[in-house]
């Protein structure tokens, strides 16, 4: 059989609707939409206000699925991917409604946390700045309305900084604010008012450069680049400031009725133009930026091209992880955190870690959490040194990592948790949290981490060099230094036993001096 | 200027009598073959017949339940209904001299249609054993008086009135006053209506069914005594709801069908010098009034001479057998995938032969590289070889989406016996969306080729029939780009309920934005003109009834565009009105074929733009179907039909112009040619093949060897 383009075809159960897109992939590696379905299904709406879907919905749901399955047959789609957010995540009765989905479609469905919506978001929007020519950014915001959370990202170069998730997603605020919509008229007042404790938390979290772009990506985007009928360039719009507010201020005195009735808008759609505009705006404030930027990436989109390219997805992964990177070092930064030991601690830790591959067998990503984790162990010091350790813990799970998952957040608290003296028992609630499979990698992590942390315990950074050795049964560290060494030498005893409890191997601490 | 003023309106169901009266026109020009007038004849019948039971009952409905309001003529039903009334009988009238002349020059040609007396007793004998053996044993008399309640006397159905009287009256049937007693009996449709009797000459002899029956009644009455006997026929209301809700369509339909046949009685066609007794008594008992009685001077209903045609011999008298020629634009085209990869391809029917489609879908079901096939199916043959087709692609393992749609209009009974035939062969069968009929014609065929997945897309003006593709002109077009066929597989995830609608690139669809879409190329040719270009409009459609389009027509005319309609039905457009419609045109053509194709095109500056659509300026169509329209974009296929619709304007002999007052005239033809634009068709397609064979052949040039 000769080669053929790939085709592939992503299932999203969205908060509004069910949409599936099938596209084929050529061989000069150009993407071809094929099908681009949507099927309104206001799944949202029963998670937010009554947090179990009905069952009729349900029941729509997988006749609706059983419908895409019979478009995915018409193009023999082998490649076949499920996959929901909020609206599934949140939903009180998700595992029933997961499983009926499987017996009666046969369809699988990966339940996306806000956290991966959002990473995958990023990556895309990220990728196609940088794919498109006519960009010159420099500092910029990039929001991202989801239906749960609103996402706030700070750019520059390139990568994401920092990130902020607000949890004012545009349904989240029609539900919290629909009521109270019909009875004003003046309900973007309401609106502004509410809106503004968020901007306050944002002005903090804003780095000290001028920002001069806004990026925004997200259907409500979308609709508003049409509504302000701005004219599209490679997939680009680019909405006037101007514009913006004139259209901000037509509607913002008009109820959701008036709305779908001025632009022939669905309910839906009119219901949430207000709120996010007004999202839009407070944003829009915070820069000095005059044109919204509006690269429509959908996660649809995203997952797509990543089915069709498992390598290049696999290569994007890993190259995001600078920007996982990054927003810990800024969480670190903004808790005042001792860098100089942070990146003494992390060098060993990287060090121990990659030496041992042979008895912790872990892969990347637990690398990746692992050297996150040593980043921000010691963040809790910033708000008291009594069981500074706990703190982190707390900071650390409150806290928006760019690119990890709640599982994966999780984990990177419980290693910080753990890093000093207490070993992991399952009484703990924040072990026992963890899956089974999770705590064994959580301890392996913390245990490393507890070697390396112990030898900067003066964080006086006196070791430039670390030899790492495993033997058969012994894993031997010598470090290379002519300063006196006790203090670290004694707290290896004690941090090492989590690494014989776990990896069944005794460790031992070498000097050599240096000559 | 104000443009909803009633008199720029006409009131459509005057616009559908004038279209009537054309076909009628056609009955009784002298022109046409004899048996073809008796065909045309037959067509008007069967039209008055669906107009009674459907816009007939409909005032009288609106009528009885006290709706006033005026349509867009400034009428309201009442009056509507009082004009309408005197127009049909007028109609009828006419239908019924046509009949008469027709059936003296039928008899010129040996052709009698005769009374019993007129029979020999050989034929008379004949006609013993036919009623005996054949007539009686489905025959049902029923009786009817006081005590019984008046029998359900199906729609539609013709029936015999029998006054009796019984030698013992009293005693069978105590009626104190010696009242008439009554019988009806059904005339059985499962025989042929006309009744051929055999003849020692070549000469044919038919006489009707209910003739014969009425001879052989004492038979059947015994200890009676026949008074009177009179046929009839009762015509009833068959605009009855679907309960779209219902859990199975097909069922529901079913029982639809059945209770349209009991609709309340809307017509009363009897005999003239019909028995009083009788007539009195039906009228009441239908509660009818003396305008909804048609006394007729004729066979009661002509319908039955619609097969008529079919007589065997006297070719003199029908028309020259139709040949389809091959279509052109598949002409020495081995591979009908690769011909549509090349360009976009035109096929206009019936002058070129329905077969590239057949062929399509033939091809598609045994092409491996196929993996579905989609189409719409609104009226079918019930043998139709579409069908066939689509169940082998099923049984080859082909994904086959087939949206049917079951309330195409007194066809219902039809599609149902295919619609099961294609769910038993494994097909996806879709039927149709709720409160809308699905009107357009699509077919989409997914191919997986080399370079990726190729859709090819068939759209039609008219539906995947082969029977009526050779009677009926449409035009209809195959592609595969990809915008187009795009929508067309957005369309049909629209109509099976996946989807809702998506951005359409190239077409428009109703309900959605169907009239905005043609509003929008009118107002641009006003646009034109006012920058000092030429506007031009010309719009060739089944019938012209939406105001707000009318109204807009109005607006680009008073503004100076020129505007030709070619409306083969009723038109509610007042050409020729000072100041708002003297740039209007409107002509229709009845002919051999019925028109049926709907283009239209915009002059737009000088870049025209033609579409092709399953729609017309409409109420029903922009409302409440889904119709597509879309546009013809090869430059080649752009000339050919704008070419189609210059011929149809020059028409000089089937057309037929509307007058400021409504009514329709033969175009004045000062030049003199003689232009039937259905003949001129048949001509190019035959030259037009003719011409393509000759380049075929221009191309086995002799290569002229160079030496030097």
């Amino acid at each position: 059989m000769k080669q053929q383009p790939d085709k592939a075809a992503v299932i999203y159960l969205g908060s509004s609707a069910l949409y599936m897109e099938i596209a084929e992939q050529n061989l000069d590696n150009e993407l071809k939409v094929l099908e681009e379905v949507e099927y309104p299904l206001n799944l949202g709406h029963d998670t937010f206000a009554g947090n179990k879907i009905s069952f009729a919905k349900v029941d729509e749901m997988w006749k609706t699925l059983i419908n895409f399955k019979k478009l995915i047959n018409d193009y023999q789609i082998q490649k076949v991917k499920v996959i929901a957010t909020t609206a599934i995540r949140e939903a009180k009765n998700r595992d029933y409604i997961l499983d009926q989905i499987r017996i009666k479609t046969g369809f699988s469905v990966e339940v996306f946390d806000d956290s991966q919506e959002k990473k995958y978001i990023y990556r895309g929007i990220l990728k196609r700045i940088k794919d498109n020519s006519d960009l010159d950014i420099k500092n910029s915001l990039i929001s991202y309305i989801g239906t749960g959370r609103l996402g706030v990202a700070v750019y520059s170069d390139g990568y994401i900084r920092s990130t902020q998730n607000i949890r004012a997603g545009s349904l989240k605020l029609s539900e919290i604010l629909g009521e109270i919509q019909e009875r004003t008229n003046k309900f973007y007042i309401v609106v502004e008012e509410y809106l503004s404790s968020f901007t306050y938390m944002l002005k903090s979290f804003l780095p000290q450069e001028k920002i001069d772009c806004f990026i925004a990506s997200g259907k409500e985007i979308e609709l508003i680049s049409k509504l302000c009928d701005v004219q599209q360039k490679n997939g680009f719009s680019y909405i006037p400031k101007d514009r913006f507010f004139e259209l901000y201020n037509e509607i913002k005195d008009k109820t959701p009725n008036q709305v779908k009735k001025m632009y022939s808008l669905s309910a839906e759609k009119a219901e949430i133009l207000l709120p996010s505009m007004a999202l839009y705006k407070e944003i829009f404030n915070l820069t000095a930026s005059d044109t919204i930027i509006a690269p429509f990436v959908s996660i649809l989109d995203v997952i797509l091209f990543d089915v069709l390219n498992p390598k290049q997805a696999k290569q994007d992964e890993i190259d995001f992880y600078q920007n996982t990177l990054l927003s810990a070092r800024s969480i670190g930064e903004k808790y005042n955190y001792n860098r100089a030991h942070a990146d003494k601690v992390e060098e060993f830790v990287l060090k121990i870690f990659d030496e041992t591959q042979r008895i912790h067998g872990l892969g990347k990503r637990a690398r990746n959490l692992l050297q996150v984790a040593t980043i921000l162990h010691d963040v809790g010091k910033f708000i008291s040194l009594k069981r500074h350790y706990y703190n982190s813990y707390d900071l650390i799970r409150s806290s928006n990592i760019l690119g990890l998952n709640n599982r994966e957040l999780e984990i990177v608290a419980n290693i910080a948790r753990y890093h000093s003296r207490k070993d992991p028992k399952k009484e703990d609630r924040s072990y026992y949290k963890l899956s089974n499979k999770d705590r064994v990698l959580m301890s392996k992590l913390v245990s490393i981490l507890r070697l390396a942390d112990s030898l900067d315990r003066g964080h006086k950074n006196k070791f430039n060099n670390l030899v790492v050795k495993l033997k058969e049964n012994k894993l031997i560290l010598t470090i290379i230094t002519n300063e006196p060494t006790l203090l670290e030498e004694w707290t290896f005893k004690q941090k090492s036993n989590l690494f014989k409890d776990v990896f069944g191997i005794k460790t031992e601490l070498k000097k050599k001096e240096r000559w | 200027m104000d443009y909803d003023d009633p008199e720029f309106y006409i009131s459509k169901q005057f616009g559908w009598v004038e279209f009537n009266k054309r076909v009628l026109e056609e009955a009784q020009d002298e022109t046409t073959p004899l048996l073809e007038r008796l065909k045309f004849l037959a067509i008007t019948a069967s039209n008055l017949d669906e107009f009674v039971m459907v816009r007939l009952a409909r005032l009288k409905d609106q009528i009885n339940s006290g709706y006033k309001k005026k349509d867009k003529g400034g009428l309201s039903p009442k009056e509507i209904l009082a004009e309408l009334s005197d127009r049909i009988h007028d109609l009828v009238n006419g239908q019924y001299q046509c009949w008469n002349q027709i059936k003296i020059k039928l008899e010129n040609e040996g052709i009698h249609f005769v009374d019993y007396q007129d029979l020999t007793d050989y034929q008379q004998r004949y006609l013993d054993d036919y009623f005996n053996d054949t007539i009686q044993p489905v025959l049902t008399p029923r009786a009817i008086d006081q005590s019984r309640p008046f029998p359900v006397i199906l729609n539609k159905s013709l029936n015999l009135a029998v006054r009796l009287k019984s030698d013992n009256q009293e005693q069978l049937f105590p009626n104190k006053e010696g009242k008439n007693l009554f019988s009806v009996i059904r005339v059985p449709s499962v025989l042929p209506r006309i009744v051929e009797v055999p003849t020692r000459s070549d000469e044919k002899v038919f006489i009707f069914l209910e003739k014969v029956i009425e001879q052989y009644l004492n038979q059947i009455f015994t200890g009676y005594e026949i008074k009177a006997v009179n046929n009839f026929r009762i015509t009833r209301n068959a605009d009855v709801d679907l309960d779209e809700d219902a859990r199975n369509l097909l069922v529901e339909m079913e029982r639809y069908v059945k209770r349209r046949e009991k609709g309340f009685p809307v017509r009363l066609e009897v005999e003239q010098g019909m028995d009083k007794n009788i007539e009195n008594f039906l009228i009441e008992s239908l509660n009818l009034k003396n305008d909804d009685v048609y006394r007729v001077n004729g066979p009661i209903d002509l319908s039955p001479f619609f097969g008529f045609r079919d007589l065997k011999g006297y070719q003199d008298l029908k028309f020259k057998t139709h040949y389809p020629e091959p279509a052109i634009d598949f002409h020495n085209q081995d591979d009908i995938f690769a011909a549509i990869r090349k360009r976009d391809r035109l096929l206009h029917v019936p002058y070129e032969s329905f077969n590239p489609i057949v062929e399509f879908v033939k091809e598609a079901a045994y092409d491996p590289d196929v993996l579905a096939i989609k189409q719409t199916l609104y009226r079918v043959s019930g043998d139709s070889p579409i069908i066939e087709v689509l169940a082998k692609a099923a049984e080859n393992g082909k994904q086959v989406t087939v949206l049917v749609e079951l309330k195409a209009r007194f066809d219902e009974k039809n599609n149902i016996e295919w619609a099961k035939k294609l769910e038993s062969a494994g097909c996806h069968v879709v039927y149709g969306l709720l409160g809308l009929k699905v009107h357009s014609k699509l077919l989409l065929v997914v191919r997986q080729e080399a370079d990726g997945i190729r859709r090819y897309t068939h759209l039609s003006t008219g539906n995947y029939n082969d029977k009526t593709a050779k009677t009926y002109t449409d035009g209809s077009m195959f592609s595969c780009r990809e915008p187009l066929a795009a929508d067309v597989s957005s369309l049909f995830n629209l109509l099976t309920g996946y989807s809702k609608p998506p951005r359409w690139k190239k077409i428009a669809v109703a309900p959605l934005d169907l009239r905005e879409t043609f509003i929008t190329w009118i107002r641009n040719e006003r646009e034109q003109v006012k920058s000092g270009k030429d506007g031009h409009i010309i719009a060739k459609m089944n019938a012209l009834v939406d105001k707000r389009i009318i109204k807009e027509l109005y607006k680009a005319a008073a503004n100076g565009v020129k505007i030709d309609l070619i409306v083969r039905g009723m038109s509610c457009l007042r050409p020729g009105i000072e100041g708002v419609s003297e740039n209007i045109r409107v002509i229709s053509i009845v002919g051999r074929f019925l028109e049926h194709s709907r283009i239209y095109y915009f002059a737009n500056g000088g870049q025209a733009q033609v579409f092709l659509s399953s729609a017309d300026w409409r109420p029903r169509n922009l409302d409440r179907r889904v119709e597509a329209l879309f546009p013809v974009e090869n430059e080649g296929l752009k000339k050919r039909i704008i070419n189609m619709l210059e011929i149809t304007l020059n028409d000089t002999v089937k057309a037929r112009e509307q007058q400021p007052d409504g009514s329709y005239q033969k175009v004045s033809n000062p030049k003199g040619a003689e232009i039937n634009s259905q003949k001129e068709f048949e001509k190019l397609a035959k030259r037009k093949l003719k011409d393509s064979q000759e380049e075929v052949i221009n191309k086995f040039e002799p290569r002229i060897a160079k030496f030097h």
